[in-house]
């Protein structure tokens, strides 16, 4: 064999696979299957308590998320708990709710906070209350503060008119702002439904002759929840400061600051000390660039006062936080006053007339007519 | 005792779906001897028609609503009533305030 023979035939051995490889790369491939799918079996159990707190936290605070977890019975209900509101519904279409979710039952009865709509100055608890034992709930909530504290603030209770559906704490705050946390404290009352043999009670027993006050009724239930607040929420809100000076019926005022929460507008004036008439209520609204008009809110407080018997100073208008307009105009269209020298009218009880003239309007052009009247009919 | 009705002008959007009122006395009155007493209940009505304690029947005014409350225990001839307001204003043109 010359040479070159000798080059060649080397060529071919190299070019041959030794048995000792045959199905080396299906095996390689088989062994990285293996090791991957170890690997996959193999995550620490902290991974998934990882995920599973990150689960907790998305269905808390995502409501996409706790929409996407199937809990759309209960939107349906917030929607309609909200419907009345312009402001808080808005705060549903944008997502602005914190889910809560808390559960106890007591003595057949269920309480569930569902939502909160949380922002720097109004808590809006959404709770709903089910009992196959009763055929009406309702109750008596009590708000307790991390401070134990209760003034500078209000608290009502709403409830849907059929009784069903979700019901509704909402707590204001006037000067002070939300806190982190509240204590929900709330004690059930309900009718029970009769067994078809069981005997109905006799008429002086459901209300008693006379006149006399109808027994208290018990208290079937009482449940208390913590609440804490995502602060993201809380510390939500936009103070603009104006100073702007302005002039109502010859009576002086300065708009101070306008405030906008997700819940509300709060218009704050200061009336001049040398005003001769209290102002008791404001006609108005805002608008912005878009044509959006934003009214006096539909329900709860719509203005507050600090003075001594005086006027209101701060007035409320349904939110125009999700509008996100860059201009804001607000349109004042009447007033509603209280002259200083007429805060009381004198009544002949004997007689049956007023002895003083009688609450009056005065239309635009400025001439006082008999619009909005007392006509006084005392009988003894 | 006495009975009061007073009547008052129904707002805008007032209709028979939608009955709106507005609180037209405060909730106290004061007495010739100067003191002050609350009255704890009102009611308001938009019917045609109103019923003192007397029997009588009154008829509401077209576009009215009535309030009526009583005062508890009060024997003197005369009261000063508390009101709420004593005049409302409307506006051609509305006050405008540029908030940003």
């Amino acid at each position: 064999m010359d040479r070159m023979n000798e080059y060649q035939a080397l060529l071919q051995a190299l070019s041959e696979t030794p048995p000792a490889l045959e199905g080396s790369v299906a095996r390689a491939k088989a062994k990285d299957r293996r090791r991957r799918a170890g690997r996959w079996c193999g995550i620490p159990m902290a991974s998934l308590g990882g995920l599973a707190a990150a689960f907790v936290l998305l269905v808390n605070f995502s409501l996409p998320f706790a929409r996407a977890c199937g809990n759309i019975p209960f939107l349906k209900d917030l929607a309609a708990a909200v419907a009345f509101s312009p402001s808080l519904k808005a705060a549903v279409e944008h997502d602005y709710v914190q889910p809560i979710g808390q559960s106890q039952t007591v003595n057949d009865v269920t309480m569930t906070v569902e939502y909160l709509i949380v922002d720097q100055k109004q808590v809006n608890i959404f709770f709903s209350l089910k009992s196959d034992a009763y055929t009406a709930l309702w109750g008596d909530p009590e708000v307790l503060e991390p401070d134990g504290e209760t003034g500078g603030r209000s608290v009502g209770w709403r409830s849907p008119e059929d009784g069903s559906g979700l019901q509704q704490v909402v707590v204001n705050y006037l000067e002070g702002d939300t806190p982190d946390a509240l204590t929900l404290r709330f004690k059930v009352m309900g009718d029970r439904e009769r067994a078809p043999d069981e005997p109905i009670p006799a008429p002086d027993a459901l209300s008693r002759i006379g006149g006399e006050a109808l027994p208290e009724r018990e208290y079937v239930a009482e449940f208390t929840f913590d609440l804490g607040f995502n602060p993201a929420f809380t510390e939500t809100g936009e103070t603009i400061s104006l100073g702007t000076p302005f002039t109502l019926d010859g009576q002086d005022f300065t708009a101070d600051s306008v405030e906008i929460y997700p819940t509300h507008v709060r218009l704050n004036l200061s009336a001049d000390p040398a005003n001769t008439a209290w102002l008791k209520g404001l006609d108005f609204y805002l608008t912005d660039e878009n044509g959006n008009r934003y009214d006096k809110v539909s329900n709860g407080i719509s203005a507050t006062g600090t003075g001594h018997a005086g006027g209101m100073t701060s007035f409320r208008l349904e939110s125009s936080y999700f509008g996100r307009a860059e201009h804001l105009t607000v349109h004042i269209a009447g007033c509603t006053w209280l002259d200083r020298d007429r805060e009381y009218v004198t009544l002949d009880l004997a007689q049956g007339k007023a002895l003083s003239p009688p609450a009056r309007r005065r239309d635009a052009g400025g001439d006082y007519t008999s619009g909005v009247h007392g006509q006084y009919h005392p009988f003894r | 005792m006495a009975n009061i009705i007073l009547f008052g002008k129904a707002p805008e959007g007032n209709d028979e779906t939608h009955l709106i009122s507005y609180q037209i006395a405060a909730s106290s009155y004061r007495t010739p001897d100067g003191e002050e007493h609350a009255i704890n209940a009102f009611s308001s009505s938009h019917s045609g028609e109103v019923m003192p304690a007397d029997g009588s029947v009154l008829n509401v005014p077209e576009g009215c609503f009535a309030e009526q409350f009583q005062l508890v225990g009060c024997t003197a001839d005369t009261v000063e009533l508390k009101m709420v307001f004593s005049r409302m204003s409307t506006f051609e043109t509305p006050v405008e305030i540029p908030v940003k």
